[in-house]
This record gives C-alpha cells, sequence and structure tokens, in this order.
C-alpha cells in the first residue's frame, strides 16, 4: 500500500517486536485459559475448559504462558537495564508533567477549543500509559499468580484470607489488563482511523516519515537534527 | 414317695406322650397313602370358576421340605377323620397360623397382612412366598425365601406393571435399581449371601407403611436397620451432629439413606453413588444450601455455592476426584459442629485436616473463613479489594470510552 521507496525509521527494533509477539501470544492464552476458571460455572467458561483439554490441563496451560509472559518481561527488564542503547529507549517511557499537558491539549483540540495539536515526542501519554499499564499489571498478576500456585508454601506462611483476597486481586487485574489490551489498545492499533484496519509496525517495525512527522513531530524534529549533524560530518 | 419320684415322672411323661404318639402313628391316613393317588399327575379338579386346578404333589419333593415329618393331614385337618376315599373334592384352606402362630400375628399387621385378611387376593399370603407343599427352610439356597431367591420372589409382584398400578407403589424402575446396587451386586455377582436383601431393610412378615412408627423404613429407625449389618458405622453415626439430632427426635436430619441412597446404595468408588467424591458436594446441599432448613436450625447456609466458587469445588465439578469434598474436611459418618474439640473443622484440628492435602499447613492458615462469600459482614478484605476493582475498572473504562468517543467525534468533524 505504502511506496516501498518512502523513506520511514525502525521504531520498533527486533528484539522488541519479537518480545511483543510473546507478550500477546501469552496473553491471550493467559486470559482464555483464566476466563475460563473465573467463569466456570457459565456455559461457555465450561465450553472453554473442555476446549483446554479438561481441568488439569487448562491449569498446565495457564502456568506454562505465565512463564513464557514472566521470561518475556524479565529479558525486556535486563534489556532497557543493562543495555546503553535500549536504556536510553527506555527513558523516553519516564512520565513527565507534559503528557498530562499533552492529553488536556489533545481533547481541546478534539472539541475544537483550540486549533493547536499536542506535540509528541517518541512516546506519547497514550503509549505510555499502556506500557507502564502493562509492567503493573504483569507484576500484579505474576506475583498473586505465583502466590496460588505454589499453594502448599503459600498456606504454609500466610493466613487463608490473604489468598482469598490474592484470588481475588489475581481474577480483577486480569479483567483489567484484558480490557485495557483489548479495548483500548486495539482501538488504538487497529481501529484508530489514522491507522486502520492495522499500524503495521508491530510487524515491520517502519514508520514513514510522513506519518512520524505527524504525529511524533518532536521525535521527527530531534532526528532531522541528527542527521543534519550527521550529513554535516 | 420321694423315694418313687423318679420313677412317678417317667410314669407320668409315658401317660403324657404315649397316646399323643400312638394316635400320630395311627389315626388317619399317612403321608405315602395321601401321594399314592396325589403323585399322578393327571390328577386335577374344576374350581367354581371353572378352572382346572391340578392336584400333583411329589412326593419326593415334600419329603426335602422343612415340612416332611409334618402330616398332611396336619393342615389339611378336615380330611383328619376321613375314611373313604376319594375324599371330598374342596378342602379347607390351609391354615398355617395354626403353627406359625407369632409369624402369623406379625404378618396380621403388617401392610400385606392387613389386605390379605380383608381378602384381597392380589396380595401376598403365606404360600404366595413361602410356596405351599415344598416350603425348604430359608437356609437352603434353593428356598423362595433364601437372600438369593427372595429378590425373585418379591418382584413376582413389585415388579409387576399391573399390580405396581393398582397399588400404587412405588415404580418398577426404582425397585429393580436394587439390583444394580453394592447389595445386590453382592448376592447376584458375588454370591455373599450375608448382604442385604428385601426383607433385611423392609422385614419379613411384618412389612409397614414408612410412615408407621414401627416400620424398619421409619425414619428413627432406619439407623438401628442399617446398624445390624453396618455396626461400627452406626456408633460413629450416633456420636455425630446428624446422628445425635436423630436420636433427640430432629426428623430433619439426615439418616443413611439420605446420603447413601436405599436402593441405589453404591460403593463411593463407583461414578454414580451418592456419596462418590464428584457428588457428594450436591448429596450434602440438599440440606445444607436448602434455605428453610439452614434458616431453621440457624447453620450457615450457601454452602454449595461457595463450595463451588472454590478451587476445590471448581476442580471436583470438572471432575477431578484429587480434590477436596465436603466429607474430606468435614469426615462424613463423624460429623461434628467446628464447636465441638474432636470436630475435624475445629481451629485447632484445621491445619492436620488440611495437612492432609496441603502438607505444611498451619495454624495461621487457619485465620480465616472457608467457605467465603464476598460480603461485607464475611470477608471485609475480598469484599473491599473486589468493590476497589469494580469502582476502578468501571471508571477506567468510562475514561477509555469517552476518551475515543471524543477522538472519533475531532477527527470527523475536522475531516468535514
Amino acid at each position: 500500500m505504502n511506496n516501498r521507496k518512502e523513506s520511514f525509521v525502525i521504531r520498533f527494533n527486533l528484539t522488541f517486536r519479537l518480545q511483543h509477539v510473546l507478550l500477546f501470544t501469552s496473553m491471550i492464552i493467559l486470559s482464555l485459559t483464566g476466563f475460563a476458571l473465573m467463569y466456570h460455572d457459565t456455559s461457555w467458561g465450561e465450553m472453554l475448559i473442555n476446549l483446554e483439554g479438561g481441568f488439569k490441563m487448562r491449569g498446565r496451560i495457564h502456568r506454562v504462558f505465565a512463564v513464557v509472559l514472566i521470561l518475556t518481561v524479565t529479558w525486556h527488564f535486563f534489556q532497557v537495564l543493562f543495555t546503553e542503547k535500549f536504556h536510553r529507549e527506555f527513558l523516553k517511557f519516564k512520565p513527565r508533567l507534559k503528557d498530562f499537558k499533552d492529553l488536556m491539549m489533545t481533547m481541546k483540540y478534539y472539541l475544537k477549543l483550540s486549533n493547536e495539536k499536542a506535540r509528541f515526542e517518541k512516546f506519547n501519554f497514550i503509549q505510555k500509559f499502556q506500557y507502564w499499564g502493562v509492567i503493573t499489571g504483569t507484576f500484579f498478576m505474576g506475583a498473586t499468580g505465583i502466590i496460588l500456585w505454589f499453594k502448599d508454601f503459600s498456606m504454609a506462611v500466610m493466613p487463608k484470607w490473604v489468598m482469598d483476597v490474592t484470588l481475588v486481586v489475581h481474577g480483577y487485574e486480569g479483567t483489567l489488563a484484558f480490557l485495557v489490551l483489548f479495548l483500548w489498545h486495539q482501538y488504538n492499533a487497529h481501529l484508530n482511523p489514522d491507522v486502520f484496519p492495522m499500524d503495521m509496525t508491530w510487524i515491520n517495525g517502519r514508520m514513514l516519515l510522513k506519518d512520524l512527522k505527524e504525529r511524533h513531530p518532536l521525535e521527527y524534529e530531534e532526528l532531522m537534527k541528527e542527521t543534519k549533524i550527521d550529513s554535516a560530518q | 414317695m420321694l423315694k418313687n419320684f423318679p420313677v412317678a415322672m417317667f410314669l407320668m411323661i409315658l401317660i403324657i406322650f404315649l397316646p399323643l404318639k400312638a394316635s400320630s402313628q395311627t389315626a388317619g391316613v399317612s403321608n405315602e397313602e395321601c401321594f399314592g393317588c396325589h403323585e399322578d399327575k393327571s390328577l386335577s379338579r374344576k374350581s367354581a370358576t371353572g378352572e382346572e386346578i391340578l392336584l400333583f404333589v411329589e412326593g419326593k419333593e415334600f419329603n426335602r421340605s422343612v415340612h416332611k415329618n409334618v402330616r398332611c393331614i396336619y393342615c389339611h385337618d378336615d380330611l383328619k377323620d376321613i375314611k373313604d376315599f376319594p375324599h371330598k373334592e374342596s378342602l379347607k384352606k390351609v391354615e398355617c397360623k395354626t403353627c406359625h402362630e407369632k409369624e402369623f400375628a406379625s404378618f396380621a399387621q403388617s401392610v400385606h397382612g392387613r389386605e390379605f385378611i380383608k381378602g384381597d387376593r392380589n396380595v401376598p399370603g403365606c404360600a404366595t412366598c413361602h410356596g405351599k407343599h415344598y416350603i425348604l427352610c430359608a437356609d437352603d439356597p434353593e428356598c423362595s425365601t433364601s437372600p438369593a431367591k427372595q429378590i425373585k420372589t418379591c418382584t413376582k409382584c413389585h415388579e409387576d406393571q399391573r399390580i405396581v398400578k393398582k397399588y400404587n407403589l412405588p415404580g418398577i424402575e426404582f425397585i429393580k435399581s436394587y439390583e444394580k446396587s453394592i447389595h445386590g451386586r453382592a448376592i447376584t455377582e458375588k454370591g455373599l449371601i450375608v448382604s442385604a436383601v428385601c426383607s433385611d431393610c423392609h422385614g419379613a412378615h411384618e412389612i409397614k407403611p414408612a410412615d408407621d412408627p414401627k416400620s424398619l423404613k421409619n425414619k428413627a429407625n432406619i439407623p438401628k436397620v442399617c446398624a445390624r449389618c453396618h455396626d461400627s458405622v452406626y456408633s460413629q453415626y450416633v456420636e455425630s451432629i446428624h446422628g445425635k439430632a436423630i436420636l433427640s427426635g430432629i426428623k430433619d436430619s439426615p439418616v443413611c439413606t439420605d446420603c447413601h441412597g436405599e436402593h441405589t446404595i453404591a460403593a463411593s468408588s463407583e461414578p454414580s453413588s451418592k456419596v462418590a467424591p464428584k457428588n457428594i458436594p450436591e448429596t450434602c446441599s440438599v440440606c445444607h444450601s436448602d434455605v428453610k432448613l439452614t434458616e431453621k436450625y440457624g447453620i450457615p447456609g450457601a454452602r454449595y455455592k461457595t463450595y463451588l466458587d472454590s478451587y476445590h469445588g471448581m476442580a471436583s465439578k470438572f471432575g477431578e476426584v484429587t480434590v477436596a469434598n465436603c466429607a474430606s474436611c468435614h469426615g462424613y459418618h463423624n460429623i461434628l459442629p467446628s464447636s465441638d474439640k474432636n470436630s475435624l473443622i475445629n481451629k485447632d484440628n484445621l491445619p492436620k485436616t488440611c495437612g492432609k492435602c496441603h502438607p505444611g499447613a498451619t495454624g495461621k492458615f487457619a485465620i480465616g473463613k472457608i467457605h467465603v462469600e464476598a460480603k461485607k459482614e464475611s470477608s471485609l478484605g475480598k469484599y473491599y479489594v473486589r468493590q476497589f476493582y469494580i469502582w476502578f475498572i468501571s471508571i477506567l473504562i468510562v475514561c477509555f470510552v469517552s476518551y475515543v468517543a471524543l477522538e472519533l467525534y475531532g477527527y470527523f468533524r475536522r475531516k468535514r
């Protein structure tokens, strides 16, 4: 569809794309196996459990993909904390006051209260929100999940009511993550009129320069400055 | 005088028994004489309604019977003094009660006896179950009332559609289900004659309707009836909360059959059994999820729902058997309230009870309820966490949706 000769930037490098695939596959399977249990008393919950090979197999699948998710997140963290290149990238996710201002500005713009469009850096407030949402969600899900997985150990060290609360947190936190990803993220990556039917970035990692200029003008300017310096050298 | 006492005794005994002996030897016809005619297979007579009645009695078979030493004319006592043969055709009905007085008295009080005496001939009398000339001792496996043969004897009527319908008896399917029960199979498949057959639970001559307080099937009597064989279980049961309640006259409390079934009783290893691990929650919940009963006795309700919501319940529902059911924690015959220090679910015993499956479960673990409903009164932590998430998620969704609506609104308005 796009002219291949048009210039683009690599926004989403191969390791991140791979992590993204691992993340969403494990999360989809975790949702399917998790909701099957949470809604076991409904007909579709029962159907899911049977599709997943019965009660025991459902649990096994859930735990296997929980391990996949935990390993992916751990891998990601080692990468962004200990490699300079990715650490710089990671720092761009730092929430700033500007993000809130951007949100306000965007709303004003949509409401036609102002004609000024918020100018984004590499990651806008939506993307930052989503990133930190996934991080905190995975942390909560992982921690509560491990407590429930190693139940005999947990029973030895904590009262039952803590485990009851843990189970509630695991269920609702999962629901929250599911809703954020499947409503919000699907909207932003697929249904948003700017990218419909799909933002291809998750596959090829690319963003056209003209799109970059429009959607992330601050990053674009930064890039132009750098390339000018580069070409000047 | 005293010197002659033994002699006098001997003479007296002789005087008492001699005539009896002599008369039994001499008066009337002997059995052999009767068989002389009655062993003829063609011997028959016409009844009042014109039916042909065979009068054949096989001497060999009769001499195997429990009555082999009883003379024909004892039962057919209107022939006692007869001298001319062939004797008159229609004889008096044989009265078993002449000898079996006790059995008849109990039969006369029974469901069968009451109707039989009124003259209803669809209802069994002595001969219906025991036969006539060839009655064997009940120890004899061939006897119609022996454990092995008895089932057939009773089902002759109780599986007869016409009779079942006429007297509004329990359905044939229900009667038949006994054959598949552990008791029925013990008899038919394993030949274990000590297993319970009809008369062991229902009585024999004294069968009464369940609402009769003397009936073996009356709720108050059932534990005792089962205890005839299952004595050690009974001694546990009477100590349990259910047993104590029954003994104190609380009829709502379960007896053996409420949990185990009656005709369908099966080993807990049978998937169809009411006490199979998978089916236990449903069996207990008949009472423990019943609003009326739980309120009447002030016992906690919704036990089934809260169990099903637990991991144990879910796993059990989907067919896992290595998971806790009601009995795993509460016991079965020995169920006691948690306040009793011998109860498996007493706070002090919980680490041990849970520890059966979860080694390492501590006293600390037992803090908190097992059957949790996310209600403010019963589980504060669970309630607030849940409320928090419900609000948090709802607000977040509202924000998302409004943001998306706003964006689309702006997008298309500017496009126009």
